[in-house]
């Protein structure tokens, strides 16, 4: 009988279309915000990409596109989209990549606030900086360069230091062509092969931050 | 596009593809069924490159960026009639789903074991195939119930 139901649901299965959980309401607004508050610590995943979670959705291992460019999430500068400069402050979140995370988090800005506030129907002249996104070269030397002071100037401030702020010597750490060598190479294995994968960036990043104590601890507003 | 398409055709048609993939998913706007101007020349850029000497974007970064960028003026839209979010809708709504049980549809959590036989190494799936490729489970519960 339970076979018979069975058969019955994977029927159902197929023939009824996807559909959300739950009942729409129509103030859900409330809805979510009630549920949002209600949230305790223990029912938030906080690190849902630990080596043991991708195991268990993806025993032979994920899309070699998932972890290919894992080094440039370590970049210490601001991310930028058309005008818009947002911070991207990695050293908030270190668990999330199995990092050590110091605490108290330490609150930084790399990013003034008036360099935050372009938009695009702002009176700023803006055709001289539609740049982006950009390159690849320059965001490696933007992860090479970590450690410079960004010194934003008036307008097309951002853009620019993003791409020339090379102020450091350059370790041999990131090259494109040596990326996709490695992905290569680790793709063919299983997971344990992105594990170490994984392992080396924490390597690298480390060796980064004891070289370079300075590079955490920028100009505070 | 038919299987015989000459190596024009094939990019014109990877430049549509890669139009609506920026329009649609990766930069969502509130202009519709358009795409963001300064991506045009991008698309055509990587349309007509050779496989090996495709332009490098970092476009995760980018896309995170106009997502960081919808989320700061999200909160300070005050009307009905202004769009809530622009950005990547989809890499906020997984980031949610993978961290928070708000909102999110009930999946088969079972782990990907049916791969076909033409998947490579890059064809696998991701972390949010499970959210978006497979179908939600909520009828198979009420009757097993």
């Amino acid at each position: 009988m339970r076979a018979q139901m069975y058969d019955l649901a994977v029927n159902f299965f197929f023939i009824v279309q996807p559909s959300w959980v739950g009942v729409q309401t129509r103030k859900s607004y409330h809805d979510f915000v009630g549920q949002f508050d209600a949230l305790v610590d223990t029912d938030v995943r906080w690190t849902p990409y630990t080596a043991a979670d991708i195991y268990a959705r993806a025993p032979s291992g994920l899309s070699s596109l998932c972890l290919r460019d894992h080094e440039y999430w370590m970049t210490r500068k601001p991310i930028l989209y058309d005008i818009h400069v947002e911070e991207y402050h990695v050293h908030r979140v270190m668990r999330q990549f199995g990092l050590y995370q110091q605490t108290p988090v330490p609150i930084v800005h790399s990013v003034e606030a008036h360099v935050h506030r372009y938009r695009i129907n702002s009176s700023v002249n803006n055709s001289s900086f539609f740049n982006l996104p950009f390159s690849i070269e320059s965001l490696k030397l933007s992860i090479i360069g970590g450690h410079g002071r960004v010194s934003h100037q008036a307008r097309g401030g951002p853009t620019r230091s993003v791409l020339t702020s090379t102020l450091g010597p350059r370790p041999s750490t990131t090259s494109f062509s040596r990326i996709g060598r490695t992905a290569t190479r680790r793709s063919r294995t299983t997971y344990g092969g992105t594990c170490r994968g994984r392992a080396h960036v924490s390597c690298t990043f480390h060796q980064r931050l004891r070289s370079r104590p300075q590079g955490c601890r920028r100009r505070t507003p | 596009m038919r299987a015989d398409a000459d190596d024009f055709t094939v990019a014109r048609h990877f430049e549509a593809y890669l139009l609506w993939l920026f329009g649609w998913v990766m930069f969502c706007s509130s202009q519709g069924d358009s795409c963001p101007k300064q991506l045009i020349p991008l698309a055509r850029s990587i349309a007509d490159a050779p496989l090996h000497e495709m332009p490098q974007f970092s476009w995760g970064s980018a896309v995170l960026a106009a997502s960081y960028r919808g989320l700061c003026t999200g909160v300070t839209k005050v009307s009905a009639e202004e769009p809530i979010f622009v950005g990547c809708p989809l890499l906020l709504q997984l980031w949610s789903y993978e961290r928070f049980p708000v909102g999110r549809p009930e999946m088969n959590f079972e782990p990907y074991v049916q791969l076909s036989a033409d998947h490579d190494d890059v064809d696998r799936p991701t972390m949010g195939s499970l959210w978006c490729l497979r179908r939600v489970r909520y009828i198979v519960c009420i009757f097993l119930r």
